[in-house]
């Protein structure tokens, strides 16, 4: 089966947000709809040494949409039916069945599902599927000024990157097997437990 | 915090449970006491099950409510292979049918009046699945916090402990409007231990299974949850209970079942305890992941 | 507006003057010929030609999608915009998409700025109409009036102004909201031009000390490679520079992380982890703001006691470097490397010197410098951010002669630091629209307006005014376009807007701009803008000018908003100097000229206007294939090629400075000075913890301030140490309230690691909204800055600044 996949580059990321607001601004999203959203990861503490400082501080960022996963748990999760995954492996929405329950957001362990209270209905990344069929680049894809986001094929994308998907702070695989291949950043540490932490939790939350 | 959308189903998952709670309470009772024919147990039945029609009744209009799209709920059932949301909401609908079939039975004889016991039994069983169908909806994988054994233990729990309280205030209510239930006592003393009972357990369950939310510091910093909500929980928890015990030993003995209103308080005592814990529980929604 | 007056001219292309363009020429001479007469016809005839007409196709849905420059601010960048307008709106924005993104020629990205325009050019708030003040300066009442009422206001006051003070007492005060040619203070400053002048100034508040500081050491400020040699550098220092975020010219960053693919150590010197820190470096290093001056001399005390640094260029490019070198006559005076040892003030300027200044521990300084001094080729890149600090002329100076003591000047891979404008032309033009010479030839450092206002008649040269003994005025009316100088982002707003408010000093403020912003409620007259989609433009880079990006009008100006030309020149019709004005020129027009202008300068082979328009490309670009290099010829030959500076050599010890004998604050070498408000000195018991106001991805300075989707993904706060935090009992998302003598600022704070201990962070730029007791509601950092200006460039200090935080 064909499953397309992002990539994502978080060593160069610098978290400036211009994917998500590309993303915005070509599906009209409401304020607090973020089909993509950038976490700040941060972690590590300051030890003093006499006169110095030794900053032991880690820190990158991760910007994620869906992940169009090859075992959805969302899609299973929904009662209504309302989520599809078409030929290509994209993960859609039917807003003429979502009842908007919010029942799939509690499920996605990417934060994919971001409810749209105008449109009444459960709202994510839909890989800009308009301009797939045109052969075109997804929105987000075009627009990072790092060029640190990238899609095609999962299988060739891990062929050429590697497979990471694991990286802090997502989850196991085990979960939803994410459409995803990820290159680390410096400061990732192993996935666990750990004192990284997602920092801008105001930023990406509700 | 728990986010607002999450009030709807801290009611739904409430009312729910206590109605089926009144079913289990009400098919002991029948069990503990020989004259059911008499015409108190009679009302009381009926009694019983419209509250528990009723509570289910509203249950399910305060959860279609909380949907951002209801007309699109025609759907809700097509999912059944997969999602334990839409058999919730199937075994919801199909048990909230049961009561009123069962109500009708005795009170209209639809289909037919000796039905009743059968029909009764059949809508209880569909609850105790209907509970399990519930706490398996928040036994979600990417959700440590409720993937427990904790969750369908407390959701039975809950149902016992208020629908259990519940049916002990209705014989209370009964027996004070009307001297004439016979083995009033024992119907009380019945109640009393199956709601000491789920107390227990609910202590247990609190200790040993449900996960400290602390320990599962992940991607976002573990939510502040008010120190109070818990406080809460088992301050009113034990208040209730203590209540019930005072009353149980001191006074039920008294004619009429002795004063009402230490039962009435402590089932109040018992709900705010109910709520409390059912907010923690949506609070400390925790999934892995971002 | 940038100031390049330190060795880089705008080359003479002016197509008037050169009288290349046959059609054009023809077209004045017609002019002139039929005298003002002719001009209503030709004027007719030219506005219908800015009539919409959208280049590319239709689409099925009948959306025509338009490649523009996205709004030329002063956002660090130059990119380029894909419109998609449908039914006379845009209705959604992309970015460039020429196929084939390689180094030479990279696709300009926009940033998250240009990707939420559309919220801007939508925004409810923008002004509609012109308005008149009614209450008391400064309070916000404003009523409307008609653009007669408004240009005839304006024209009497103009009028008045010049007749009892002169022309001298007027200000168009420094403003960068458009660099686009026919948007802009551009456009006031010619009228004023042709009025007979106005105050004039000098530097920017950009980067006053860097421009200002480096042609004491190079005698030029072109001291940068073209970008596309950064690939070829081994070591990079990010000296307080940011580009992810500030871009400094859009794509900076992006060849940094080609730099770093290709195998070049990348280290960032910065108080704060900041975006450039986390994507583009191997390694951060927190610096204790203000000490930078420390750290680069105590890495040229490793080098030099290493014998690390490059002999060979130090000895036949320097001066000054040692006894050896030093200027006839100063011989016995402190030379570079006597400063660092300590030879005269007993201080050798050791690593655990400055560990105890700049906070960093001593062996990484020890291990960066053996890096920079032995990694080749290197670049040390200085951000502007460092330099906007009290004696900010020190790092600028120090990071020059550090390039210059390790060999890395005028090669490639390498970096002679300081302004580092782009070799060989210095880069862009930025703004090419004449506004010919001033008559009034006095001129103030720019920072200095304040004061220009308060006791402008006693100033002169020891307060930086150039052209003139003594002023002969103080400001008496200010017209304002494209800024929001007046009260946001001009150093301690409090003061500002008291000295605003006091309607006989300051007569007169109009200003013009898109929002009624802190600026223009202290105005007496406010003129709406039109955005700059709305008329035709021309951009060209931010520091580097690689391209020339076109910026047709695609909609209409609402309202009744007009472009910044069309204002000036409907004041210059009732000035009685239209024709002069204008030339018979639309905006249209002026952007062909400027076409014009780029070929007959840095693009020979650059479409007409039509055509470029018709190609709908958005950009015109010339590929680099072979960066230019700084600095070559002069240190393969510095005989032939002597610099611009009385040695002709690089000047480590700089005779001038040592003769302006103010070596406490002047040194002839660069020096660590103590700030004026330092940790290190009795301010701090009250006021601890530092502050700075970096350049906030969100906006460009207060442009763009309370744009929804910038504001949700970054808001405005206070940025604070955990250590900081923990000690004033502060939770994050709190609101604090952070304060000194100057004034209160209240906001939600956010807890972060990614700044050092002791120091605090509140970008610039958000908007001021006092409330009633006086307490900034928004976080507008200059309500704590100082109006202190440093001392050799007369620039702003706005980043040297002690503080408390405090819950309320
Ligand atoms: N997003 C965005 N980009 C912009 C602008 C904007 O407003 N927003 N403005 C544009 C304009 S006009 C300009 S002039 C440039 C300004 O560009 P800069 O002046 O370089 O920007 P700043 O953010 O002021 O400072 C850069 C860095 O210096 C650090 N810094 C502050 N004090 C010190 C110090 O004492 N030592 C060291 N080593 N570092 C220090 C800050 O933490 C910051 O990360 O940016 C341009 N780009
Ligand atoms: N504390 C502190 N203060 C600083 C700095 C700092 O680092 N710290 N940085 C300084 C620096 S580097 C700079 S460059 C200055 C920038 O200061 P300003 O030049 O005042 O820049 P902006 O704040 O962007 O204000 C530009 C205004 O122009 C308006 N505008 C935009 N487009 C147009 C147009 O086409 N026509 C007209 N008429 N108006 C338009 C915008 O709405 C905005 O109000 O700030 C300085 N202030
Ligand atoms: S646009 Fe690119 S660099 Fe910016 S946040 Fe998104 S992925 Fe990161
Ligand atoms: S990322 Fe979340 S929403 Fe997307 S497919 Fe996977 S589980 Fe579903
Ligand atoms: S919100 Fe919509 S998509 Fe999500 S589970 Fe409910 S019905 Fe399905
Ligand atoms: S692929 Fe399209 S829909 Fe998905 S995040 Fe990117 S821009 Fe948004
Ligand atoms: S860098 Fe400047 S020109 Fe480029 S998109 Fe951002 S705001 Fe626009
Ligand atoms: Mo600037």
């Amino acid at each position: 089966m064909k499953q397309l996949a992002f990539y994502f580059d978080a060593s160069s990321c610098s978290g400036c947000k211009t994917c998500q607001v590309a993303c915005k601004d070509k599906h009209d999203s409401p304020l607090a709809v973020r089909w993509r959203r950038v976490y700040e990861v941060c972690g590590g503490d300051w030890v003093k040494d006499g006169p110095a400082w030794i900053p032991n501080i880690y820190s990158y960022h991760m910007s994620l949409a869906c992940n169009h996963c090859q075992e959805p748990v969302c899609l299973d999760a929904c009662p209504n039916k309302a989520m599809v995954k078409d030929e290509k492996g994209v993960v859609h929405i039917d807003y003429d069945r979502c009842m908007g329950c919010k029942y799939c957001e509690y499920t996605c362990p990417y934060g994919a599902l971001q409810f749209d209270k105008h449109k009444k209905v459960m709202t994510k990344c839909n890989f800009c599927a308009d301009y797939l069929a045109e052969g075109k680049p997804p929105s987000c894809v075009a627009a990072c000024p790092m060029r640190a986001l990238d899609y095609g094929e999962l299988e060739e994308l891990e062929r050429r990157h590697g497979k990471q998907n694991e990286i802090f702070p997502l989850p196991k695989e085990k979960y939803t097997k994410p459409a995803i291949v990820i290159t680390p950043h410096r400061d990732v540490r192993k996935p666990g437990t750990h004192e990284l932490q997602i920092a801008n939790k105001e930023e990406v939350k509700k | 915090m728990i986010n607002s959308n999450d009030w709807p189903l801290v009611a739904f998952t409430m009312l729910s449970q206590i109605s089926v709670g009144i079913l289990i309470g009400g098919l002991i009772l029948y069990m503990t006491v020989k004259n059911t024919e008499a015409p108190a147990l009679e009302t009381l039945k009926k009694i019983l099950v419209i509250v528990a029609f009723g509570s289910m009744g509203i249950a399910l209009v305060v959860s279609f409510l909380h949907l951002a799209s209801p007309l699109h709920a025609v759907y809700a059932m097509s999912n059944a292979g997969s999602s334990w949301l839409s058999r919730e909401i199937i075994l919801a609908s199909i048990y909230l049918f049961s009561l009123l079939v069962c109500y009708a039975s005795l009170r209209y004889n639809v289909p037919h009046r000796n039905l009743f016991s059968q029909l009764y039994l059949a809508s209880l069983i569909i609850g105790i699945i209907l509970v399990w169908a519930m706490s398996r909806v928040y036994m979600i994988p990417t959700v440590p916090l409720w993937n427990t054994p904790a969750t369908p233990v407390a959701f039975y729990t809950t149902a016992l402990i208020l629908g259990g309280g519940g049916a002990l205030v209705i014989i209370n209510l009964l027996g004070a409007r009307n001297a004439g239930i016979p083995e009033l006592q024992t119907l009380q003393t019945t109640m009393f231990y199956l709601i000491s009972a789920a107390v227990f357990i609910t202590l247990l369950n609190m200790l040993l299974l449900q996960p400290d939310i602390g320990a599962l510091a992940g991607s976002f910093a573990a939510p502040t949850i008010s120190p109070w909500w818990k406080t809460a929980q088992i301050v009113f928890l034990l208040a209730g209970f203590s209540l019930l015990t005072y009353w149980f030993t001191y006074q039920m003995q008294a004619a009429g079942g002795g004063p009402s209103n230490l039962v009435y308080a402590a089932f109040v005592c018992l709900l705010v305890s109910e709520i409390a814990g059912r907010y923690l529980f949506y609070a400390s929604f925790y999934r892995v992941g971002v | 507006m940038k100031e390049f007056d330190s060795g880089h001219n705008i080359p003479a292309g002016d197509p008037d003057k050169l009288g290349i363009d046959r059609r054009c020429f023809m077209k004045m001479g017609a002019l002139f010929a039929g005298g003002v007469a002719a001009l209503g016809p030709v004027i007719g005839c030219t506005d219908s030609k800015q009539r919409i007409r959208l280049p590319g196709r239709l689409e099925k849905d009948g959306t025509v999608i338009v490649r523009a420059g996205c709004p030329a601010h002063n956002c660090g960048g130059r990119c380029v915009l894909k419109l998609f307008l449908k039914e006379g709106e845009i209705v959604r924005i992309e970015t460039d998409d020429r196929v084939g993104d390689d180094i030479a020629d990279p696709q300009l990205r926009a940033c998250i700025r240009g990707r939420a325009y559309r919220r801007r050019q939508y925004h409810p708030d923008r002004l509609k109409y012109p308005m008149k003040r009614t209450g008391k300066r400064g309070e916000g009442k404003f009523e409307r009036i008609t653009w007669t009422e408004a240009l005839d206001m304006m024209a009497s006051e103009l009028h008045r102004i010049k007749k009892t003070h002169g022309n001298s007492a007027i200000l168009v005060p420094y403003g960068t909201g458009s660099y686009n040619q026919t948007n802009g203070r551009q456009t006031a400053a010619r009228l004023m031009n042709l009025y007979g002048g106005s105050l004039g100034f000098y530097n920017s508040y950009s980067w006053a000390c860097i421009s200002r500081a480096t042609p004491y050491v190079y005698g030029t400020g072109v001291t940068g490679n073209q970008r596309q040699d950064w690939v070829n550098s081994r070591y990079i220092i990010m000296w307080g520079w940011n580009p992810a975020e500030m871009r400094d010219g859009t794509n900076s960053e992006y060849f940094l992380k080609k730099a770093r693919d290709r195998g070049a150590r990348i280290i960032c010197i910065d108080p704060r982890m900041s975006m450039s820190a986390t994507a583009l470096a191997d390694e951060w290093i927190p610096i204790r703001p203000g000490t930078d001056a420390a750290l680069m001399s105590a890495m040229a005390y490793v080098i030099i006691s290493e014998e690390l640094h490059d002999k060979d260029f130090i000895t036949r490019c320097c001066v000054g470097f040692d006894k050896s070198q030093m200027p006839e006559g100063l011989e016995g005076e402190e030379s570079y490397r006597d400063y660092i040892f300590g030879t005269h003030d007993k201080v050798p300027k050791t690593p655990e010197w400055a560990e105890a200044i700049t906070g960093i521990p001593k062996n990484t300084i020890i291990r960066i410098a053996r890096e920079y001094g032995s990694i080749k080729p290197a670049m040390l890149y200085q951000g502007y951010g460092m330099q906007r600090r009290a004696y900010g002329e020190q790092p600028v100076l120090g990071g020059c002669v550090l390039a210059a003591i390790t060999g890395n000047v005028g090669i490639s891979g390498g970096w002679a630091s300081g302004i580092a404008l782009q070799a060989d032309d210095g880069g862009p033009f930025w703004n090419i629209f004449p506004t010919g010479r001033n008559p009034v030839s006095a001129a103030i450092p720019v920072f200095l307006w304040t004061e220009a206002i308060l006791r402008g008649k006693e100033m002169g040269p020891e307060e930086g005014v150039i052209g003139t003994d003594r002023l002969d005025n103080n400001i008496k009316l200010i017209w304002c376009v494209a800024s929001n100088i007046l009260i946001n982002q001009h150093a301690d707003t409090n003061r500002t807007a008291e000295i605003l408010k006091d309607e006989s000093l300051v007569e007169f403020i109009a200003v013009q701009d898109q929002f009624m912003t802190p600026s223009a409620k202290y105005a007496d007259l406010v003129m709406p803008v039109c955005t700059q989609f709305e008329m035709w433009g021309l951009e060209d880079g931010w520091k580097y000018g690689d391209e020339v990006i076109l910026m047709p009008k695609v909609l209409e100006p609402p309202d009744e908003t007009k472009s910044d030309y069309q204002i000036a020149a409907e004041l210059a019709e009732r000035l009685g100097l239209k024709e002069e004005y204008t030339l018979g020129r639309n905006e249209r027009d002026w952007i062909e000229w400027a076409v014009k202008y780029y070929r007959n300068t840095r693009f020979p082979d650059i479409p007409d206007l039509e055509k470029l328009h018709e190609m709908n490309r958005g950009v015109y670009t010339r590929p680099v294939h072979e960066p230019r290099v700084a600095l070559r010829d002069f240190r393969s030959d510095p005989g032939k090629y002597p610099l611009n500076t009385p040695s002709g050599k690089v000047e480590v010890f700089s005779k001038t400075l040592f003769e302006m004998n103010k070596p406490e604050t002047i040194p002839a070498v660069p020096k660590y000075i103590q700030e004026w408000e330092s940790p290190f000195g009795e301010e701090s018991r009250k006021y601890p913890l530092q502050a700075i106001g970096h350049h906030y991805m969100p906006r460009v300075h207060s442009t763009h301030d309370g744009i929804d989707w910038l504001e949700e993904a970054f808001p405005q706060r206070v940025f604070i140490n955990p250590l900081d935090a923990q000690a004033r009992e502060i939770r994050d998302g709190d609101q604090v309230m952070v304060y000194n003598d100057r004034g209160k600022i209240m906001i939600p704070c956010r807890i972060t690691s990614k700044i050092m201990p002791g120091v605090v962070n509140i970008p610039q730029g958000a908007w001021w909204m006092p409330d009633e007791e006086g307490i900034d509601r928004r976080g507008n950092v200059n309500v704590l800055t100082s109006h202190r200006w440093t001392p050799l460039a007369f620039g702003n200090a706005q980043h040297t600044m002690m503080v408390e935080v405090s819950k309320p």
